[in-house]
């Protein structure tokens, strides 16, 4: 844990005021996010539930990360009842950034769900009380809106907004990874494989934790694939065929897995990608991950890669901002290579 | 020298109503024990995890046992842990950790199943040490009650359950667990309703009754001291709980207590369920006459 992490904080708190126990917060989340052992988080959470009054600041951020670790162990009913928690009370409190947590916290998890319309009508909930004065807060949600608008196929929308929770973020190294792990992913959906792929290869090239990783390398071989760079792809699969040996965060895993075995499709490998799906698709079912299970079942990618959308002037300038973050005049084994 | 009498409550603190065995190789570490049990409880020492296996396997009452890092054969605690839970007889494991030994594997013995750590020279004397070997004993029997409630208790409150009989000394009152669960009382009660199940004020009752039926069952601690352990105003108001629950007396319960207040709990919800919404969840049982 680097001691700008620390500084920072757990689980995207704002960078503001002395809270006594918040590297232990800090090294919790990191267990979590960064290590994938949500039991052993999980417990020390409870533990520092016994020591941190539940009627203040700190409790609050606290509860927000106990609804995380339900979240992340299939509890999905705890979890939002800890975050319409979390908003009461926030609002009791009169602290604004708990209540756009747990408000943000309840549109995750009616995500999670499907319930995209009721998310939606959260996080714009969420954006009103985070305002300009929670950056951390407000990326966050502003990064969800994007999904939401990803995932009904409005890719300018979701551009948009992801590029907005970009700017949000900017101060902050982690929250700013995982903002760009995101628009990878939307622009390779949205048709802009060379963008994607850009976005992919300068993540690469930074320290990620385990969780960003199986997201960043997945986009990687797909979008590798769909530009024709053989070797690039390849070296994703390896990556994440590798990595998943380790059981931790199944549902990245399975995913990433999927987008592999689509990459190795595009490479003319068939028998390969279908070994990828059908341990994607164990995984999904073994976890209850049902649009992961369905996907693989039916060997359904995501996005429409091969189809040159009309994007707007905007979505162009965000391609272009963001096919300048790697010029491509290494090659992955070059930015490995030592 | 004959010491001051006890208070009313604590008359049997001093008595040798729970059995403590011991398997500490360090001297010292076992001599600070020692102290900060005299008085409360004997420890039962043994050279060996084996040793100490052999009397749990002989024994039918709840036990704590104090193990060291390793035994004189150089057996671990985990290992032991692990066998211990295997007997699945609600034995508390409460192992002693030197701050200055070079890698604590804290972490592996919490996954074993050890209820508790004590930390040579932080918290291995005199009253920190006692609330530390007690409690672990009380959680002893909290998964011993954990075990045989789990089936009839639906899924959602079983958080509230597991919180309840784990933590009875700190969790006395609905907000408190629900404080300590992250959520609103309301959404407890809303639980309860959604299942059509009796209240949660009148589950916390059951749980931590059913945890004096476990004590009372598998040790030989007195009402008295277990009313004072649990933080009942007196054992008078414990005694009357029992009769206005579960229709018993504490004698009754020495004997298969915790197979009679399980049956009482049944026969409740039963109730409850046949005739709701006449008998809601916040509706008391009737008092025993």
């Amino acid at each position: 844990m680097t001691a700008e992490e620390l500084r920072q904080g757990a689980g995207f708190d704002e960078p503001r005021g002395r809270l006594p126990f918040k590297v232990f917060r800090a090294f919790a989340d990191l267990t979590l996010r960064a290590h994938g052992d949500v039991f052993l988080a999980n417990n020390m959470l409870d533990s520092l539930a016994t020591l941190i009054p539940p009627r203040s600041r700190e409790g609050g951020l606290l509860l927000s990360q106990r609804a995380a670790a339900s979240w992340y162990l299939g509890d999905n009913e705890l979890a939002l009842e800890r975050y319409r928690q979390l908003t009461r009370l926030g609002k009791a409190l009169g602290e604004l950034e708990l209540v756009a947590r747990g408000l943000d916290g309840v549109a995750a998890v009616r995500m999670s769900a499907g319930n995209l319309p009721e998310a939606e009508r959260q996080i714009r909930r969420a954006l009103r009380y985070a305002g300009k004065s929670l950056p951390r807060a407000s990326g966050q949600t502003t990064l969800r809106l994007a999904i939401i608008h990803a995932t009904r196929g409005d890719f300018d929308a979701a551009l948009d907004h992801a590029w907005r929770a970009y700017q949000l973020v900017e101060r902050f190294e982690r929250d700013r990874r995982a903002v760009l792990v995101n628009i990878a992913q939307i622009l390779y959906d949205a048709g802009h494989p060379d963008a994607s792929r850009a976005a992919a290869t300068h993540l690469l090239r930074l320290p990620l934790v385990h969780q960003e990783l199986f997201a960043v390398l997945g986009t990687h071989a797909r979008s590798s694939a769909a530009v024709g760079d053989t070797r690039g792809a390849d070296w994703s699969v390896a990556q994440v065929l590798r990595l998943a040996q380790q059981p931790s965060f199944p549902q990245y895993v399975a995913d990433a897995l999927l987008e592999c075995s689509f990459a190795l499709d595009e490479l003319g490998r068939p028998e390969k990608a279908n070994r990828c799906r059908a341990r994607a698709q164990e995984l999904a079912v073994r976890h209850g991950y049902h649009d992961i299970a369905y996907l693989a079942e039916h060997a359904i990618p995501r996005g429409k890669p091969r189809t040159r959308p009309r994007s707007s002037p905007a979505t162009l300038a965000i391609v272009t901002e963001v096919q300048a973050l790697d010029p491509g005049k290494l090659t992955l084994a070059e930015i490995h290579a030592g | 020298m004959r010491g001051k009498p006890a208070a009313k409550g604590q008359a049997s603190r001093g008595s040798t109503d729970r059995r403590i065995l011991g398997c500490v190789p360090d001297l010292r570490t076992r001599q600070r024990l020692e102290v900060a049990l005299r008085g409360h409880a004997p420890i039962e020492w043994h050279d060996t995890f084996a040793d100490v296996r052999a009397v749990l396997e002989r024994e039918r009452r709840l036990c704590t046992v104090l193990v060291g890092m390793r035994d004189a054969k150089g057996d671990t605690a985990a290992a032991f842990a692990v066998s211990v839970r295997e007997l699945g007889r609600g034995t508390a494991i409460v192992a002693c950790c030197d701050l200055n030994g070079t890698g604590l594997p804290v972490s592996e013995l919490a996954v074993a199943g050890v209820h508790d750590v004590l930390f040579t020279g932080l918290n291995d004397d005199g009253h920190s040490a006692r609330m530390i070997i007690f409690g672990a004993c009380l959680g002893g029997a909290g998964d011993v009650v954990m075990s045989s409630l789990t089936p009839l208790i639906p899924a959602a409150m079983l958080r509230f359950v597991d919180l309840a009989a784990r933590r009875p000394r700190e969790l006395r009152r609905v907000g408190e667990v629900a404080d300590a669960l992250g959520v609103s009382r309301q959404t407890l009660g809303r639980w309860c309703r959604v299942h059509k199940f009796i209240g949660p004020e009148e589950l916390l009752m059951w749980v931590r009754l059913m945890l004096v039926a476990a004590l009372l069952e598998a040790t030989d601690q007195t009402l008295e001291s277990i009313a004072y352990e649990m933080q009942y105003g007196s054992p008078t108001a414990l005694r009357n709980r029992i009769r206005e629950y579960a229709e018993l007396k504490a004698t009754d319960l020495r004997q298969g207590g915790l197979g009679l207040m399980l049956d009482a709990f049944r026969r409740r919800v039963d109730l409850v369920r046949r005739q709701w919404p006449t008998v809601t969840a916040s509706t008391r049982p009737a008092r025993a006459r």
